[in-house]
């Protein structure tokens, strides 16, 4: 294993020479992933950033064995994938994936039997499944006069926060999201972003992100892993590769703007101690060199 | 997973060579003409070159064995037991028996008749629909079934109902298993408890499924009508069907072909 400082912490997702191939030995077969190598700590958040078609729902929809590798292999917190239906039972338990509009799976009546129909699945008591459709609920930003509302009368961010909160009621350790802010308003955009970060801060879960926003990348993220024709093609700290003129370039990335205004602040010679990744960091460091 | 190699029959096969450079109508109407003529012919032997033909057919178009054994796959049960009832069921010269069931020479020629007559027919219509894309067999039926609008029929309107129907085909099965993943993710499983159990668990796919279709209904429907679609109207087409040389010897090729071996007793 590589040294990198922070070896007490576990590894969450190992992914190892991975290879996928849809519609093998069709005419239409598509290679999606011919070789990635990714390593997740637990607690920390990734990025996962590529073009569409570079692989990366494909990539994610190994992480809880929806798919099985060709060659390569996938390891959650140690254990290897395989297609033991117990062992897949709970590994998605352990790891919940948001698919891109999530809104889109609601389908119950009303918003208690969506967010408990992850719970139900698992087996657990009554009261169990209420407590935690409650607290998922509370977590997403919503309360309980949303318990027996219907999904379908929901406004396009309540839905997202509904569906995102049917996977939180499983309680996972690892929470991968595809582009969870794709189509939301700036308000609902927001309330997203902060809630995943609480999710990170204060339970220490394994966030694994896609997506196309830097914003939400460089407001998330500790590293990232870009994608290319189903190959990772950089790994490494998200804010060195904003710094990264180079590869900035080369994979075709755009600079969120509160950052370039962090960098042109340094250049005109302000004490820029953290680099912007949100507006609150930018306040307080811009308010401290007006002093 | 319902996956997309599961849909086999009425699969387009997308390559090149003769059979995919003909006219959509010239192929509907040669192999409708084959389909027909087959059920007159009264000898096994006249089956021969007519699977031959079919079989070069294939070889040439470069589709897999593999994808017209798939296609077989769905008629494989009406095959048993129609080979079974008339294997022992047709009265005649015992071969030989087991308890009451008694295998008849005239049965074992009845069947095996009856048989090869069925796995060609889907032969045929599965090469067809393997070398003509959904569309373009739309386009060819509409195009077939326009002196039917003299009698009231309202063609177009129903190819077009069939060309929407068939377009949204595939956006449906990936729909279908996207949402399937979804749920599965959730721990949903499909394959669990007694039959009104797995029935229930049906509900998490159909009910999104049936939201997205008729939103998309609704906007396909606002589209068409912002682009001054009206229900049987005559319309131009972008790509139009040419009716070439090729085609017509071909035509001609296979009405006599087969025709040839209509009298073997």
């Amino acid at each position: 294993m590589e040294i990198r400082g922070n070896q007490e912490r576990n590894i969450a997702v190992e992914v190892k020479d991975l290879k996928y191939t849809y519609s093998k030995g069709l005419p239409y077969e598509k290679e999606a992933l011919v070789s990635v190598n990714m390593l997740v700590y637990e607690g920390e958040a990734i990025g996962i950033l590529g073009h569409t078609g570079s692989g990366k729902s494909t990539l994610i929809q190994h992480l809880n064995g929806i798919l099985m590798p060709e060659s390569g292999e996938v390891k959650v917190f140690s254990e290897k994938i395989n297609n033991d239906k117990k062992f897949l039972k709970n590994l998605r338990r352990i790891v919940g994936i948001v698919f891109q509009f999530p809104e889109d799976e609601l389908f119950a009546e009303t918003v208690y039997e969506d967010v408990s129909f992850g719970p139900k699945n698992l087996g657990l008591t009554k009261e169990e499944i209420d407590e935690r459709v409650l607290t998922s609920l509370i977590e997403v930003g919503l309360n309980e006069g949303y318990l027996n509302r219907s999904p379908f009368s929901l406004s396009g961010g309540e839905k997202r926060r509904v569906a995102i909160a049917s996977t939180l009621s499983m309680k996972p350790k690892i929470l991968v999201l595809d582009e969870p802010t794709s189509g939301l308003d700036p308000l609902g955009r927001e309330e997203i972003l902060k809630l995943i970060k609480r999710l990170k801060n204060d339970k220490n879960v394994t966030i694994i992100l896609v997506s196309h926003s830097m914003e939400d990348v460089l407001f998330l993220v500790d590293r990232v892993y870009i994608l290319n024709k189903g190959k990772v093609v950089f790994g490494g700290d998200t804010v060195s590769i904003f710094k990264d003129k180079d590869s900035i370039e080369k994979f075709d990335l755009s600079i969120p703007e509160i950052f370039m205004l962090g960098e042109e602040l340094k250049k005109e010679g302000f004490d820029i101690e953290e680099p912007f990744r949100d507006v609150e960091v930018a306040k307080k460091e811009i308010i401290r060199n007006l002093k | 997973m319902i996956g997309k190699d599961s849909l086999v029959i009425g699969q387009y096969f997308p390559g090149n060579g003769l059979l995919y450079s003909l006219d959509p109508r010239n192929k509907i109407l040669s192999f409708l003409f084959l389909m027909i003529i087959i059920f007159f012919y009264k000898s096994l032997f006249s089956f021969i070159p007519i699977f031959l033909l079919v079989l070069s057919f294939i070889i040439i178009s470069k589709i897999p064995i593999k994808s017209i054994l798939k296609g077989l796959k769905p008629i494989l049960m009406l095959l048993i037991i129609t080979l079974f009832f008339h294997f022992f069921f047709t009265p005649g010269e015992t071969i030989f028996k087991i308890f009451f069931l008694k295998l008849t020479k005239e049965g074992l020629n009845k069947g095996i008749f009856i048989g090869s007559r069925l796995i060609i027919l889907i032969m045929i219509s599965s090469l067809l629909t393997f070398t003509t894309s959904p569309l373009e067999l739309t386009k060819g039926l509409e195009f077939l079934s326009l002196p039917l609008e003299k009698l009231k029929f309202p063609s177009t309107e129903i190819i077009m109902m069939i060309t929407i129907a068939l377009r949204f085909i595939p956006v449906l099965v990936e729909e279908a298993d996207r949402i399937i993943v979804a749920q599965v993710s959730r721990g949903a499983s499909f394959d669990e408890g007694n039959l009104i159990k797995r029935a229930k668990s049906l509900i998490p796919i159909l009910v999104p499924l049936f939201v997205s279709s008729f939103r998309r209904a609704e906007e396909l429907a606002i589209a068409m009508e912002v682009r001054c679609f009206q229900p049987g109207k005559k319309r131009t087409y972008m790509k139009r069907l040419t009716w070439k040389n090729i085609d017509t010897i071909f035509l001609i090729f296979i009405i006599i072909f087969g025709s040839l071996f209509l009298f073997i007793k």
